[in-house]
């Protein structure tokens, strides 16, 4: 009886413990019904999972088809047509087929070719406007009259997500979006949400000193730094780091600071992205205003603070290059370039000197 | 107006913009954020090589250059107005009349797009904007040439034709360049922070010659102002001045331009507020052009710092605009005469 009664108890427990596995489950598919909400904190109801979708930014697209369901997309914009990285390649496939059209973006230029692409794949059977979602990101005062003129037509499902300024925010966004094309949370998706904590238990249980670092973009025509509503400052803090330029005083993600002043008698990592280290000239500059301040220089890759699932990269990437000796992968990472010194300059300003006083001497001359 | 109190008129604002010009330099300086400035001693320690680590690279290797470049720029673009104001007899004339502005932007465009090999990308946008800033002007020069001859309404016809094809031309590269296009938009804005010491060594001193030339010049343009037969019975060569004017004035622009983007409004406006202040003889207007026009650089410069707070560290050429017209609608209403032309 003793015996039998364990037997009872201990599956008893067993199966009271498979209970949350099987109640996320039915959450995101047991009563086959997917409920999401947008970064506008509307609410999807979804009954399975879409057999299209529409994706409009560069962020949606890269993350669809980074989940595996690039096959799904059957509209996105002119902006993931044309971008460099190699993941898109598959999506120009389906483009060069037709399988998918992308001639429009949210811009005004540009609303027409899209929503004439969504109605005629709509048209084509291709595109149900009740049950599949369109995936946007981008400003309000660019989003906002897309999503009317797409309701105006009938589309139902427009998910938007205006700005997305931290990590756990990115984490719940693709979480969304993995569950409309999937109806599941992929493994990716579990990957990209584990890593903060998997990062920090390793740094606790190592006692390391946490590492100073911040982002560093060029814009505006000045070197900006991240703010604490920054996406790249939030994975900073994800990877483990400490942000030196968080401001609650300034309102915008990024602000101009004098760089110079935050890091003197420092140890710190700087991160940029490609509006600095694809050129020579601003790295310099930011090179010589770190001075021997900077332990590295990473490159942030475009899709890693870009509203896509390839910020895990990023932060994984992060914690690799402020704790080299804990974590290991690439790290891209920007060295000064040959300053090729004033000389050449001197040099082509005398020779310029000495033409225009040539001419002027043969214009002025009786 | 007796001779005397004229030239105590101009030594008055020589002194006052000679020391706006000091008091604008040290400002500049001294800047580091809204909240933080460099004291005097500093600021001299730092410029000494007795300073901060911090303090003699924001002084020494930030600020210092576009204070410099600054001074040359102004100088520059106000010298170079003021002689195309001369050359075209037209009040409306400005640096960038024959579409210099607009010959440039589309040379900073195209390097921000492509790539070109053999030329490093950190020269690459001004290599690129100077030579476009030279073609555009042979090309409204050639275009302006009937029998031989250059007119200067053909000149100002020809520039507002090549100006409009070239910033279509621009508008198209600006529409397809994706995440490039914040840098166009705002190169054509103008950025003094663009330009270090290296630049400064080429950009500073072509830019010195071209005004000292055509300094030299003053008289010539004083007979110019008359008309053509007037000036060549005062014997003046009007086409070999007029193409010499032309020519120092396009490589003033280029070398300005090319460095730190379009800065408007200023080879407009000085030289106009000058000839209110003190008549139209270009031996005072050119020289003073230059003072002055490097002094409103300086003072558009601090306060694109003031407001950072509120919307980031302006561009220049938005606050020159935003500070000089207001102040050149003000004086033009106040005399209510005509701007010193005659």
């Amino acid at each position: 009886m003793r015996t039998e009664a364990r037997i009872i108890a201990i599956t008893t427990v067993i199966l009271l413990s498979l209970c949350p596995v099987f109640t996320d489950y039915i959450d995101s598919y047991g009563e086959e019904t997917i409920t999401v909400k947008d970064g506008n904190g509307s609410e999807f109801v979804f009954s399975e999972p879409a057999d299209y979708v529409a994706t409009i930014g560069v962020g949606p697209t890269s993350t669809v088809i980074d989940l595996g369901f690039a096959d799904k997309i059957v509209v996105c914009d002119t902006y993931s047509k044309s971008n460099a990285d190699d993941s898109f390649d598959i999506l120009r496939e389906r483009i060069d087929s037709r399988d998918t059209f992308a001639n429009g973006s949210i811009f005004s230029s540009g609303r027409d070719a899209l929503i004439t692409d969504l109605i005629y794949m709509a048209d084509q059977g291709k595109f149900d406007t009740k049950t599949d979602p369109v995936l946007i990101t981008g400003s309000k005062s660019y989003v906002n009259p897309t999503v009317d003129e797409l309701s105006k037509y009938g589309f139902v499902n427009i998910l938007v997500w205006e700005d997305i300024s931290s990590y756990d925010e990115l984490i719940e966004y693709v979480r969304t979006i993995s569950l409309i094309v999937s109806g599941v949370v992929t493994d990716s998706v579990q990957k990209m949400s584990d890593m903060p904590d998997e990062i920090a238990d390793v740094l606790d249980s190592s006692g390391i000193q946490r590492h100073d670092a911040f982002y560093v973009t060029y814009s505006g025509s000045v070197m900006k730094v991240g703010n604490e509503n920054s996406l790249a400052n939030s994975m900073i803090l994800a990877a483990g780091g400490v942000s030196l330029t968080e401001d609650p005083s300034k309102e915008n993600p990024t602000y101009e600071a004098s760089i110079p002043d935050l890091v003197e008698g420092k140890n710190v990592v700087v991160f940029v992205d490609s509006s600095i280290w694809k050129n020579e000239d601003y790295l310099n500059q930011l090179n010589s205003q770190l001075g021997p301040y900077a332990d590295e220089i990473v490159n942030l890759d475009p899709l890693w603070n870009n509203f896509t699932i390839r910020s895990t990269e990023g932060v994984w990437v992060m914690a690799c290059a402020m704790y080299p000796e804990l974590f290991t992968g690439d790290v891209p990472s920007s060295s000064e370039t040959d300053d090729d010194g004033v000389f050449p300059y001197l040099i082509a300003s005398g020779l310029s000197i000495v033409v225009i006083l040539a001419i002027s001497y043969y214009l002025i001359r009786k | 107006m007796g001779k005397l109190e004229k030239n105590q008129k101009i030594a008055i604002i020589v002194g006052l913009l000679i020391a706006l010009t000091l008091i604008c330099v040290y400002l500049n300086l001294s800047w580091v954020s809204e909240s933080k400035s460099f004291t005097f001693n500093e600021v001299l320690s730092a410029l000494l090589g007795n300073g901060s680590w911090s303090s003699e690279i924001i002084i020494r290797e930030i600020n210092a250059p576009r204070v410099v470049i600054g001074i040359f720029v102004g100088a520059g673009l106000a010298i170079a107005g003021c002689a195309m104001q001369a050359v075209f007899r037209n009040p409306l004339a400005s640096p960038y009349i024959l579409g210099l502005s607009s010959g440039a932007s589309l040379g900073a465009a195209i390097s921000m797009l492509f790539t070109i090999p053999l030329i490093p990308s950190g020269i690459l946008t001004p290599f690129l904007a100077f030579i476009t800033c030279f073609a555009t002007m042979a090309l409204v020069y050639s275009m302006s040439r009937v029998n031989g001859a250059v007119r200067t309404e053909s000149l100002i016809l020809a520039g507002v034709a090549v100006s409009s094809l070239l910033s279509a031309l621009v508008s198209f590269l600006t529409f397809i360049a994706g995440d490039k296009l914040e840098g166009i938009v705002f190169w054509s804005m103008g950025n003094l922070g663009s330009a270090s010491w290296n630049e400064i060594a080429f950009a500073a001193p072509v830019i010195m010659v071209c005004s000292v030339i055509l300094i030299t010049q003053a008289k010539s343009l004083n007979a110019l102002m008359l008309g053509d037969a007037h000036a060549m019975d005062l014997g003046v060569d009007v086409r070999r001045v007029r193409l010499l004017i032309l020519l120092l004035s396009t490589v003033i622009v280029a070398a300005a331009v090319s460095f730190v983007g379009v800065i408007g409004f200023i080879g407009l406006v000085i030289p106009h507020i000058l000839r209110i202040l003190i008549g139209p003889d270009n031996r005072y207007i050119m020289p003073l052009s230059m003072v002055a026009g490097g002094c409103f650089v300086l003072i558009c410069d601090y306060i694109s710092h003031i407001v950072a707070p509120y919307y980031g560290t302006l561009p220049i050429g938005v606050t020159t605009a935003l500070i000089g017209a207001p102040v050149f609608i003000y004086l033009l209403i106040r005399r209510k005469k005509q701007v010193g032309w005659n």
